[in-house]
């Protein structure tokens, strides 16, 4: 029970925390990281559960599309396929599905762009500031909230792979 | 015995594709209401936490004024009401324009001009995806702000300050409100030319990187469109006063298979990717 409060506290700070820094113009996907984070730890049914009720939230927020939870779902599925096919324990390999999950991010942008399709190269710079923020704060949200569950005692995230071999057995 | 249990488990099976079918044409019916009170809900929820940057702006600003000494706060003192005076006759005199205006309405038996709230607020949180074509206010219902309700801001130009058109509200909550701007599709303002004598409707934005220009369609063709044409508000909807200028005309197209109209490009006095202060406008009832 405890950790769900902790879910939703964590979800909500990230939520606010990208909205008010999205009203100077950053786009921080901070809760794209969470729910990478709480896929591998808590497992593809918290993650799916939390990807599509953090999408509808930032969605109605927003008023826009109806991308972000699809976007946020491909995230989730992504943090299966690294802690399937990857080691958990090296947190700075995280840059990798951090670079995924900053062009899956920018997949939105390009519903609402109005211009021609040549004028969309205007939008590299876009995604390669996506990509590089992903890979700065993919490892980084993740080191954070170890932090911050190893001193609350709950479930880590160097320690989903080992959880995932013993379930196996 | 085994037939029984077949026969049993394809009724439930028949009974949950007939719930899930039922389920899935109400939640159909009533997406946009469910999305609508979703919206409504949520805003209010996280209002008062996306308010707090602006509060504390407010409030180190207060404290920064507490910080200047006697004298130039007299002086400013001084200053604000040597303002208040000029508008005080400013608006006097428009007094008399305006019951002139009355009576000459009797005269004619036109119906008598609207009155008009005005209403401040501020952006209280834009999306960096879609900066420009859509953002929150901090005000809401409870200011008296409706739907369609047209937003302005104003900007200066050659030492006047003119009011130029945002866009329009969209979505209003208890507390806060969305203001579709000109770029977004959905805002269709019926707009005119007055120098031309002519009208046509917004319709979105083209952007080339980080220029945009509003599109304006349903421009008769049998008249010739010199570019910096003024394009203002043409007050066809009674929700929205005429008069309102909302850009200059870049030039014409014309529009594809339609022989009697042209589509327009219109470049945005307002910068809507800067807006600080907004005003929204509400017809008296």
């Amino acid at each position: 029970m405890h950790f769900s409060i902790y879910i939703c506290l964590v979800l909500f700070c990230s939520i606010l925390f990208s909205a008010l820094l999205g009203n100077y113009g950053i786009a921080l996907p901070l809760p794209a990281a969470v729910i990478f984070y709480l896929a591998i730890v808590y497992g593809w049914r918290i993650g799916a559960v939390t990807a599509a009720g953090t999408g509808v939230i930032i969605e109605l927020l927003y008023g826009s599309s109806a991308l972000t939870p699809l976007a946020l779902l491909l995230v989730m599925i992504i943090a299966q396929l690294w802690l399937h096919y990857y080691d958990t324990k090296n947190i700075s390999a995280l840059i990798v599905p951090g670079a995924v999950t900053g062009v899956i991010l920018f997949l939105p942008q390009l519903m609402f762009y109005q211009g021609s399709w040549l004028s969309m190269l205007y939008l590299i710079p876009e995604l390669l500031f996506s990509i590089i923020i992903m890979i700065c704060i993919m490892p980084l949200t993740v080191y954070l909230l170890d932090k911050l569950s190893k001193s609350t005692g709950l479930l880590l995230f160097k320690d989903a792979k080992i959880k995932l071999i013993h379930q196996k057995r | 015995m085994a037939r029984l249990k077949k026969h049993n488990k394809s009724t439930v099976i028949i009974n949950i594709a007939i719930t899930i079918a039922v389920l899935v044409i109400i939640s159909a019916t009533a997406f946009f209401q469910l999305r609508l009170a979703g919206e409504r809900l949520l805003r209010d929820f996280f209002a008062p936490f996306l308010m707090v940057p602006n509060k504390a702006k407010d409030y180190l600003s207060d404290k920064t004024l507490l910080l200047r000494d006697k004298t130039s706060l007299a002086v400013e003192l001084e200053r604000l009401k040597r303002e208040n005076q000029i508008l005080a006759a400013r608006i006097a005199a428009s007094a008399d324009l305006k019951i002139e205006n009355e009576s000459l309405r009797n005269t004619l038996n036109l119906e008598q001009a609207p009155n008009w709230n005005y209403i401040y607020a501020r952006p209280l949180l834009r999306n960096p995806i879609n900066w420009q074509e859509r953002f929150l206010i901090n005000k809401g219902e409870n200011s008296g702000i409706i739907a369609g309700a047209l937003a302005i801001t104003c900007v200066v130009i050659d030492g006047k300050t003119v009011p130029v058109v945002i866009g329009r509200i969209d979505n209003v909550s208890r507390h806060t409100a969305s203001v579709n701007t000109l770029t977004n599709r959905a805002t269709n303002l019926a707009v005119s030319l007055p120098k031309l004598g002519v009208a046509g409707f917004t319709a979105g934005s083209s952007n080339l990187g980080s220029k945009q220009q509003i599109n304006i369609t349903y421009l008769p063709r049998e008249k010739v469109y010199p570019p910096n044409t003024a394009v203002f508000t043409s007050g066809f909807n009674r929700a929205i006063p005429p008069g309102i200028l909302v850009g200059y005309l870049d030039g014409t197209v014309p529009l594809p298979g339609n022989r009697l109209y042209y589509s327009g490009k219109l470049n945005p006095v307002a910068n809507l990717a800067a807006v600080n202060f907004i005003i929204i406008m509400v017809r008296d009832k």
